[in-house]
């Protein structure tokens, strides 16, 4: 079967015009509807087969309607661009709404595989590759358009002064496009046409733009690796049971999402330093996290899924899962410390680079590589930052990173085909 | 007699259609193909945004039916009727400029598309009397010689191409998305427009949005 839509609540466009087929049959009177039917079942079959001939990246379409938006728990392909944009001075409400219309119509275009009506070049939007578009909105949307559906919890995160080095640059934003896709050229296409959409209404804040495992190159499921070379990712909520929807979407008892099919994204950006990673032998590397990394098994069991035992302990007594290890101070302390991590590396070039970086720097060396943290839940508040306040109180992997950036936004519903991303605002 | 080919609601949901996210490729209703002489439908129709002055129109006109129909005028609630203009492109064979001119009528097939695109024909509307900003439609309602009459929405986007005359290197001549101005500019050739320095509205207040 083609590899198609992979978004629970899609609502999937398969390149066939049904409706142009059904419309031909029609017209031809009731007497032949059997035989029509099943000229028309013929001809979705030639087209499904003409399909599957095809590279399969050319009919990965992830529908773009549905209750909630996709690019959440759609399992994350190649390539994102996060791009966090500042609403223009004299916006109303009104000129949100053209402006929500306007990306809602042409993201819609896009990851169906189809041209904007105004894309000057549609020969690039023809290849879909899983592409999704997700809109967040920051505090400033809600203030301008209806204040009393913002979120308690939408304003920046608590500091973490132990770890924290944020620099504006990477820091808030009043409007989130989050654009995935396995195709660079399919998301820099996407980019640039979104980019021309909300021009007039705003300016670019920042661009944050990272990749994955390339198409093809593991297992689907397989959990990827970040530049530490660590298996980043191991628990997470899933689709294949009732976590996605406990605990992104807010269906579990203690949590509700601040509207139905709406969730929360924080995005952090981490530095990470390779040179004094390059400094711990792989034993330390192992310690710090508590997992080994050839298979990401936790330091007391055998396989990536094996639940860590916490109180396991060595001969001498010493705990087998250190005291500060990353996965011992990130394990939940109450039923709904769960979150969703879609993160994505990044490594950008340098220039006029050499030598090494030291510990706490940010800069330095002959790389510039880290990790575009993004987390999504129900409530970020409950969620994420008892987990983030732990980690910042002590965490062995701290040694190697720091939080150079950090944003929160609220997730609006999904839409229909006649709505448009965010209308709930304004109804 | 006038008749409408379609609904005003069905015609202008493909127009709307264009804002609202739905499929732009959907062909507007065959269950509404009616059994009437002519049937126009209309996709993927769009409009230039801009704050005053002058832009276009576009979209794919389908006729539907077994025999030509010929669009004779337009009007919009964008600019009195007189400045709603059917133009086409000519090649200026002496300059090898392309120049657009206005012409009294379009004819379509049977079973032909008209595609009015940035470079080719399009819906002229010149002098507008209010502004249309990306997001919002601009009404348009084309005239055929018999008398039948087809409204469609056309929704307005940024756009930097559909310059009135195009020089690569130079400064754009025509009306371009956020500046204003070529007011009074009715029965001039567009050619004209290459000797007018970039106009700002100086004069003008800001017009009032589309409704």
């Amino acid at each position: 079967m083609k590899h198609d839509s992979q978004h629970p609540d899609s609502h999937t466009s398969d390149g066939i015009n049904r409706r142009t087929l059904v419309a031909g049959a029609a017209g031809t009177g009731l007497g032949v509807a059997a035989t029509l039917g099943a000229q028309f079942a013929t001809e979705v079959r030639a087209q499904e087969r003409a399909e599957e001939a095809l590279p399969p990246l050319q009919t990965a379409r992830v529908g773009f309607f549905g209750r909630r938006q996709a690019g959440v728990d759609t399992p994350p392909p190649a390539h994102a661009s996060f791009i966090a944009c500042d609403l223009n001075e004299e916006l109303k409400a009104a000129d949100i709404e053209r402006l929500l219309r306007i990306i809602t119509a042409d993201a819609a275009q896009l990851t169906a595989g189809r041209a904007p009506v105004v894309d000057q070049e549609p020969e690039l939007a023809t290849i879909p590759a899983e592409l999704t578009v997700t809109v967040g909105f920051g505090e400033k949307i809600f203030d301008l358009v209806n204040p009393a559906k913002k979120p308690g919890w939408l304003k920046p995160l608590t500091a973490f002064p132990q770890i924290d080095q944020l620099q504006e640059q990477w820091s808030h934003g009043d409007l989130l496009l989050q654009i995935c896709s396995q195709d660079p050229l399919t998301l820099a296409h996407a980019q640039r046409m979104l980019l021309k959409d909300v021009r007039s209404f705003v300016t670019v804040r920042w661009v944050q733009s990272g990749f994955r495992n390339a198409y093809g190159s593991s297992q689907q499921g397989t959990t990827q690796r970040n530049l530490f070379g660590q298996v980043d990712g191991t628990i997470n909520p899933t689709s294949q049971d009732e976590t996605m929807d406990q605990f992104v979407w807010g269906s579990h008892e203690d949590l509700e999402p601040w509207e139905e099919g709406g969730t929360s994204l924080v995005i952090r950006r981490i530095h990470m330093n390779l040179d004094t990673w390059d400094q711990a032998d792989r034993p330390a590397r192992e310690d710090a996290v508590g997992r080994t990394l050839d298979t990401g098994a936790p330091l007391t069991g055998e396989s990536e899924d094996d639940v860590a035992d916490l109180s396991a302990t060595t001969e001498l007594g010493f705990p087998v899962i250190a005291p500060y290890a990353h996965i011992r101070r990130a394990t939940a302390q109450n039923p709904v410390e769960h979150i969703l991590r879609r993160p994505y590396n990044y490594d950008l070039p340098v220039s006029n680079a050499s030598g090494f970086s030291d510990h706490g720097q940010t800069s330095g060396g002959v790389s510039n590589s880290g990790l575009i943290f993004c987390s999504y839940q129900a409530d970020p508040l409950k969620q994420f930052v008892p987990v983030q306040k732990r980690l910042a109180e002590l965490d062995m992997l701290n040694t190697w990173t720091v939080p150079i950036g950090s944003a929160v936004f609220a997730l609006p519903a999904g839409c229909s085909e006649s709505g448009f991303i965010g209308e709930s605002l304004f109804s | 007699m006038t008749h409408h080919f379609k609904s005003l609601a069905a015609v202008a949901a493909v127009g709307i259609l264009a804002l609202t996210g739905c499929s732009q490729n959907d062909s507007s209703t065959a269950a509404d193909q009616s059994d009437t002489a002519e049937a126009l439908t209309v996709e993927n129709s769009w409009a230039k945004a801009a704050d005053s002055g002058m832009t276009a129109v576009f979209g794919e006109i389908t006729n539907n039916s077994d025999q030509a129909v010929t669009i004779t005028g337009a009007s919009s609630n964008a600019t009195d009727a007189e400045n709603t203009q059917l133009h086409t492109t000519a090649l200026d064979a002496s300059s090898g400029s392309s120049q657009m001119k206005q012409v009294d009528s379009m004819t379509i097939e049977a079973g032909q598309t008209l595609t009015l695109e940035p470079g080719g024909d399009h819906i002229m509307l010149m002098d507008l009397t209010c502004s249309l900003p990306a997001g919002i439609p601009v009404h348009v309602t084309l005239e055929t010689e018999s008398g039948q009459e087809l409204t469609f929405d056309a929704g307005a986007r940024d756009y930097s191409g559909a310059q009135e005359e195009y020089a690569p290197g130079e400064m754009p001549s025509g009306g371009s998305e956020s500046e204003g101005g070529m007011d009074g500019m009715e029965g001039m050739e567009h050619s004209d427009m290459s000797d007018m320095p970039g106009m700002a509205t100086e004069s003008a207040a800001a017009l009032p949005q589309c409704s």
